[in-house]
């Protein structure tokens, strides 16, 4: 055994001994490493110090450049130019500063959100190092001494812990002016400090052997000359291991070793210092505590976990057994409890009786059951004896014996015990033979006692109860059946055997279908509703229609039977019992009263309107069909938002009955409201639930139509525009007052008389032919016409005339006529017209001379030739007259040699040939005169209301010819004139105006587009199906889709400024579309050009005076 | 003839007062939640890169109203047509009216000089920035700027240099020299039909000897085009520059005054005109 205890303990040993070695390696390998450590770290500081030193490098050669880009700006540059151009401050030269002042402040960082700013002032200096600006503003300015000699390249300097940076500006190879820059060595320490992070270290700058920052006093600045001596080296710091001199120099402690790097920047003659005290990089004692602190730890780590697993493997097995012997003992006493409940629980009485001494040993709820306590019963089983009843102990004996003796495994028995009191007490006794002896008799017999007396009065009760049920059955006097499972009859009582004429033998045990005439899936159906998964909750049906089929299978009877569940003590189903009763009888009322109803309840639902009754406190005892649909319909057509309209309507009739028993009223719903008329009859007290009838209908439309037959009637008596309705004969029905006041004419007058009463004879018969023609034929008619008043004047009104037809909308009964007076407004247009037509005129006129000028020069050209070759020829003619004269004279006369000189002399043979060609050419010239003259006169002829034959083409030419001038520059005209164009009634006056008009608006379009090559303007015509059109196409911009719709509104404009009037469009549309029943379409698009499609119905005169 | 043109002209005049439907009232703007910008880019006023002085005032006033801002560009000749809905031209100190165009802006702010031809169909915000017309030339020019002295002495010094010399300007500004005394000297004037912008760019072009430039677009030009801008001297008095409104339009202005009013005070427009002039607090100290 204690062999085996050190055996297991060898391995345990083993690993301490490996743990303890391995804990001592890793802890000097950690010493060590520690001090690795530390001299990593100084040569990492070494590192990031030189590297501090080249950003600085980099950032004085970025400042270098910036102050050299400044003073080579274009800015700086530019203010000395205009400086040199004469420019004063007051004008535009303080402009120049304050752009170099942005510029300043740009460059120091001012507009950026940056909170690094490196200068701390810029200026500009002229070439007296004179400041022309500064930033920041007002800022004062010192410049070293050694600064102010004239420099001609960049430079810097050193002064009291400032860097000054100085950049000469050059104009023409001389220096104008100077920028220099300021930085303060405090924000070139920024430069020097670790990337990230602060440091507070200080740090110290010699520019060219001088300690220039910080600012220190002499003695300071020697001793720390002194020291720099030591560090000689840009790669391993120097130690000072007695930091005095240090701590009096800086005036700051320094604990133990201090370290001294140094790094320099060459190019600027920077030298660069930083102190570092020892402590701050690292602690030199860490790695020898840090041995010691870990050893200890180690040892006290090993020795804990030894005593550890010790104890624990002494524990394991005693608390082994512990938990073995505990789960025992809880089972034993969990049994005990059990079998204690049970018997407390089941009010057992428990008894153990030894049979060869004949004592019984008995519990308490033995004695209890009996009325007794426990100490007031004899322990001998004779007394047992005597408590049973006596006709129970003959049975009781013989059952014990029986199982004493061995016969049966238990014995059992029901039997009365006498209670204390002296009634009896029903007892189930149960018990065992526990022992016996050798020879096989009893020793120990163990039982318990059951109280069952309220068991047996319970099953008494229900023999009672059962016998009862049986009287009833039997002697009910409707008819009862009992059905079992299996849907047999198993019991009927005597009115059944009478009503079906069966005896009750012959009944029993038959399947409950066949007493019926219905169907067996019916009547099983019905009889078997508690197995049915429908009906399995159902305790009874009642009412169900059968028909009793008699014995003799002829005889039938209605009944109506009831079923109810039969179930067994146990709440099982065992069967039904149906009740039946004749209704034969019944059935035959009810048909009739039946029938009856629905022919009252036919009448009232068909009644066209809601029927109600209402008792005396006008409550609604009945509706008929018709009120319900009523209300759904209100609902939903009227928008009542209150879900009980019923009651409303109720509420607002009860008061409404107060004052009339026939009247109307209305309520409002959310769509419209609501009217509706009752008649109700007068009150009775025959039926305290029929006090007044009342029937409803809807009147809401009736009373809406009459609304607005009322408003029809007022607007057209009141309106403006005259309204005249006539029969289908032209015979006036109706008048309102806009047309008698316009007409002259009373209501009274008109009444009756024909529509030619207003005839004036400006519009011929074809005219009104043709107005007869429209309106006959259903089309409305609309039109300008001119009718003559009462007194005799003219008046034009705009006319829409159109046709009603009758209800039946297949004839046409009436016309009603719509007049608007437009006479001033014709008037006003007719002045506005010929105002712009000689408006256009005037424009054209510089145009049109022009156009005259030309043949007026060569007809000029022609007429002096003619003059000077008639003075030629004159003097020939005289010679040859003289040769006609006396002698006298005929001797003065030449020589015909000298004649024929003469003739040569004037060239006349090409005088015969220039003479009539010239003369042709001056005739064509006055032709080309009068042609504009003409065209001229034609156009600006005062507007002629009566229209005449017109050639669309010729005035189109007239057009194109006095507008030349308008658009000859611009754009060339190319007309496609159809030859074959019928001539058509017009007003050619008002048609050159808007041929005008669209020539001129076309040229202004392609003028507007300023494009290199000339624009075109097309004109075609053409006519077909009864009407002509006319087209002006042009190259021009096109009008924008915003404005499309507006371009015959007058007095608007697309045109520039001075260009157009804004009328137009205006005209064109007044004399094409309301003069001439034409129409204009516009097709434009922007960029692209402009179409003006003009279509007019092609009527002549000629046809219009025909009879 | 002239009395039919008077008829066409008195029509269009009448009809001036019926048509104004599209215009927009204070109410109607704020009802239908959008204040319209007319602006022409000129100088550091309207930029047409979507900034500009003239553009974050309205920008503001919009803001200021509770409405949606909304720019509409226009050009010189149509920027009052366009407000007023008439066209409009100058002759001489008055304004002619002429026949309907659409409306399509509730009020102007570009830089737009308060002259008396304009001040008959517009109404005036209170004055936002001053200026003065200077004569400007090329770097290269042989005219030589005159030496400062009082304002009438530098006019008249300037006028000396006029003689003979093609000015350049631009009809329907500012910049008209039919607007001022020294149209009556002899010199050659020649109008520009560009943008504004590039009045200068001509001149640099040798399309005139010299022209005719407001302080803000000099300020500008002296700063675009270093080196090469030579300014000569002033022609006119000292003049303001203001946002433009109908004259059916009080309640606009006066919303608008209001806000310039509060915006002043608040510090916030100085910052503004810094941002896009900032030379001209040296010109004129006291204004801002």
């Amino acid at each position: 055994m204690l062999v085996s205890r050190y055996e297991k303990r060898i391995p345990i040993f083993l690993a301490l001994i490996v743990l303890m070695g391995l804990m001592g390696t890793l802890l000097i390998l950690n010493y060590r490493a520690q001090l690795q450590q530390q001299k990593r770290i100084r040569q990492w500081t070494q590192t990031e110090f030189n590297a501090s030193a080249e950003r600085l490098n980099l950032a004085l050669q970025r400042f270098m450049d910036e102050t050299a880009q400044i003073a080579n700006s274009p800015e700086v540059t530019a203010f000395f130019k205009n400086r040199a151009l004469g420019m004063s401050m007051k004008y535009g030269l303080s402009t120049s500063l304050n752009i170099i002042r942005n510029l300043f402040a740009n460059q120091a960082g001012e507009h950026t959100s940056s909170p690094q700013r490196h200068y701390e002032a810029i200026f500009l200096l002229d070439e007296g190092f004179q400041p022309l600006t500064t930033w920041p503003e007002q800022k004062a300015i010192f410049l070293p001494q050694a600064l102010r000699v004239a420099q001609t390249k960049p430079c810097l300097l050193s002064y009291e812990a400032k860097l000054y940076l100085l950049s000469p500006i050059e104009q023409d190879e001389s220096a104008v002016g100077y920028i220099v820059t300021i930085i303060p060595y405090t924000t070139l320490h920024e430069f020097l400090q670790p990337r990230g992070k602060s440091s507070q270290s200080p740090y110290l700058v010699c520019h060219k052997n001088t300690l220039v920052f910080p600012l220190l006093a002499p003695d300071q600045k020697r001793i720390l000359c002194e020291l720099f001596q030591h560090s000689t080296s840009e790669n391993e710091p120097a130690t000072i291991s007695h930091p005095g001199d240090l701590t009096q120099a800086l005036q700051r402690p320094f604990s133990g070793n201090v370290f001294l790097f140094r790094s320099s920047i060459p190019r600027f003659a920077l030298d660069l210092y930083r102190i570092e005290d020892a402590a701050s990089l690292y602690d030199p004692h860490l790695p020898l505590m840090l041995l010691v602190v870990m050893l200890l730890f180690s040892t006290s780590l090993i020795l804990f976990s030894l005593r550890l697993v010790r104890s624990s493997s002494r524990n394991q097995g005693l608390s082994e057994n512990l938990m073995e012997l505990k789960i025992r003992e809880a089972a034993l006493s969990d049994k005990n409890r059990e079998l204690e409940l049970i018997i407390s629980g089941a009010e057992l009485g428990t008894w153990l009786w030894d049979v060869p001494s004949g004592a019984i040993t008995i519990n308490e709820q033995w004695a209890h059951m009996l009325g007794y306590e426990l100490h007031e019963i004899n322990h001998q089983f004779d007394t047992w004896i005597k408590m049973v009843h006596p006709q129970d102990w003959k049975r009781v004996k013989s059952r014990l014996d029986a199982h004493l003796a061995g016969s049966t495994a238990i014995y059992s028995a029901d039997l009365r015990l006498q209670h204390k009191l002296g009634h009896w007490i029903w007892v189930r006794d149960i018990g065992q033979v526990f022992s016996r002896d050798e020879a096989g008799h009893p020793i120990l017999v163990r039982g318990i006692h059951i109280d069952i007396t309220e068991l047996k009065t319970a099953l008494n009760r229900a023999e009672e109860a059962r016998r009862e049920a049986d009287s009833v059955i039997c002697n009910f006097l409707d008819s009862l059946l009992v059905v079992d499972r299996q849907l047999r009859i198993s019991r009927v009582n005597k009115e059944t055997c009478q009503l079906l004429d069966c005896p009750e033998q012959q009944l029993i045990g038959l399947p409950i279908s066949e007493l019926f005439v219905e169907s067996a899936e019916i009547v099983n159906s019905s009889f078997d509703f508690p197995s049915r998964q429908e009906t399995e909750h159902l305790e009874e049906l009642r009412n169900i229609e059968l028909t009793f089929k008699g014995c003799d299978g002829h005889s039938v009877l209605p009944v109506s039977v009831n079923l109810a569940r039969l179930t067994n003590e146990q709440g099982e189903t065992i069967g039904v019992i149906a009740g039946a009763r004749d209704v034969s009888k019944l059935n035959q009322a009810l048909r009739r009263t039946e029938e009856q109803k629905r022919f009252i309840e036919n009448i009232l639902n068909i009644v066209p309107g809601g029927l109600l009754v209402l008792d005396d406190t006008f409550s609604l005892q009945q509706q008929n069909h018709t009120f319900d649909q009523l209300l759904e319909n209100w609902h939903w057509q009227y928008g009542f938002r209150n879900p009980d309209l019923r009651q409303e309507i109720l509420l607002t009739l009860a008061r409404s009955l107060q004052h009339n028993s026939i009247g109307e009223f209305s309520l409002s719903g959310e769509s419209g409201e609501l009217t509706i008329e009752y008649y109700a009859s007068l009150a009775t007290a025959q039926d305290e639930r029929i006090n007044r009838v009342i029937f409803l209908h809807d009147v809401t439309r009736r009373r809406q139509a009459e609304a607005v037959r009322k408003l029809h009637s007022t607007v057209l008596k009141q309106t403006s525009e005259g309204v005249l309705i006539t029969d289908t004969d032209g015979s006036i029905l109706f008048s309102n007052l806009a047309a008698q006041k316009m007409s002259g004419y009373g209501s009274e007058e008109l009444q009756g008389q024909r529509t030619s009463l207003f005839k004036s004879g400006v519009q011929n018969q074809t005219f009104y032919n043709n107005l007869w023609t429209t309106i006959q034929a259903g089309n409305i008619w609309t039109g300008s016409l001119t009718n003559r008043a009462k007194d005799g004047t003219l008046f034009e009104v705009e006319t829409s005339i159109s046709p009603v037809r009758d209800d039946k909308n297949t004839h046409i009964s009436h016309y009603v006529s719509l007049w608007r007076d437009v006479s001033q407004e014709r008037a006003l247009q007719q002045q506005l017209l010929q105002a712009q037509k000689l408006e256009a005129v005037g424009q054209l006129a510089a145009g049109v001379a022009h156009e005259i000028n030309t043949p007026i020069q060569y007809i000029q050209n022609n007429l002096t030739f003619l003059q000077n070759a008639f003075g030629d020829m004159d003097k020939l003619l005289v010679e040859l007259q003289r040769c006609t004269d006396t002698p006298e004279v005929r001797q003065a006369v030449l020589s015909c040699s000298e004649i024929k000189e003469m003739m040569a002399a004037c060239d006349l043979e090409f005088l015969r040939e220039e003479i009539p060609l010239g003369i042709r050419e001056a005739l064509d010239g006055v032709d080309h005169v009068s042609q504009i003259v003409g065209a001229m006169k034609a156009f600006s002829h005062p507007g002629n209301v009566d229209r005449v034959d017109t050639d669309l083409n010729k005035l189109i030419q007239n057009a194109a010819l006095v507008t030349r001038n308008e658009w000859k520059y611009n754009a060339e005209m190319e007309t496609d004139l159809d030859p074959g164009l019928p001539l058509f009634s017009c007003d050619p006056g008002a048609w050159s105006q808007v041929l005008l008009n669209l020539i001129v608006n076309s040229a202004d379009a392609i003028k507007e587009q300023k494009a290199v090559t000339l624009g075109k303007i097309r004109i075609t015509t053409r006519s077909f199906d009864g009407q002509l059109e006319l087209s002006v196409s042009d190259t021009g911009g096109g009008i924008p889709e915003e404005v499309r719709s507006r371009i015959f509104e007058p007095f608007f404009t697309t045109k520039s400024i001075g260009k157009g009037t804004g009328q137009g469009l205006a005209i064109v549309y007044d004399i094409v579309v309301k003069k001439h029943q034409g129409t204009i379409r516009c097709d434009s698009r922007v960029g692209e050009g402009t179409t003006m499609i003009l279509r007019v119905p092609l009527t002549s005169l000629s046809e219009e005076n025909q009879p | 003839m002239k009395r039919f043109h008077l008829i066409s002209l008195a029509c269009a005049i009448l009809l001036a007062l019926a048509s104004i439907s599209s215009a927009r009232t204070l109410d109607e703007i704020r009802q239908e939640g959008v204040l319209r910008h007319l602006g022409v880019p000129y100088a550091n006023f309207v930029t047409g890169q979507g900034d500009g002085l003239s553009v974050e005032l309205i920008q503001r006033f919009a803001s200021y109203l509770g409405v949606r801002y909304e720019f509409v560009p226009t050009s010189w000749s149509n920027v009052i047509s366009e407000l007023t809905g008439h066209q409009v031209k100058p002759d001489g100190k008055k304004a002619l009216i002429g026949a309907e165009v659409p409306v399509r802006g509730d009020l102007i702010a570009n830089g737009l000089t308060i002259l008396p031809w304009r001040q008959q169909v517009l109404d005036y915000s209170d004055p936002t920035f001053p200026t003065q017309v200077w004569l400007i030339a090329a770097a290269a020019s042989p005219l030589k700027p005159i030496t400062p002295s009082s304002d009438q002495t530098d006019i008249t010094a300037t006028r000396l240099l006029l003689p003979g010399v093609s000015l350049m300007g631009k009809k329907n500004t500012c910049l008209d020299p039919a607007l001022y005394p020294f149209a009556s000297d002899p010199l050659t004037t020649v109008y520009f039909d560009g943008n504004l912008n590039d009045l200068f760019p001509a001149v640099l072009a040798g399309e005139a000897d010299c022209t005719l430039l407001d302080v803000p677009d000099a300020l500008v030009a002296i700063s675009r085009w270093p080196g090469e801008v030579k300014v000569l001297g002033p022609l006119s008095e000292q003049q303001a520059m203001g946002v433009g409104f109908r004259k059916d339009n009080p309640d606009l202005r006066e919303a608008f005054n209001l806000f310039y009013a509060q915006l002043r005070l608040s510090g916030t427009y100085r910052e503004l005109v810094k941002k896009y002039y900032p030379a001209v607090f040296d010109y004129y100290p006291d204004f801002f």
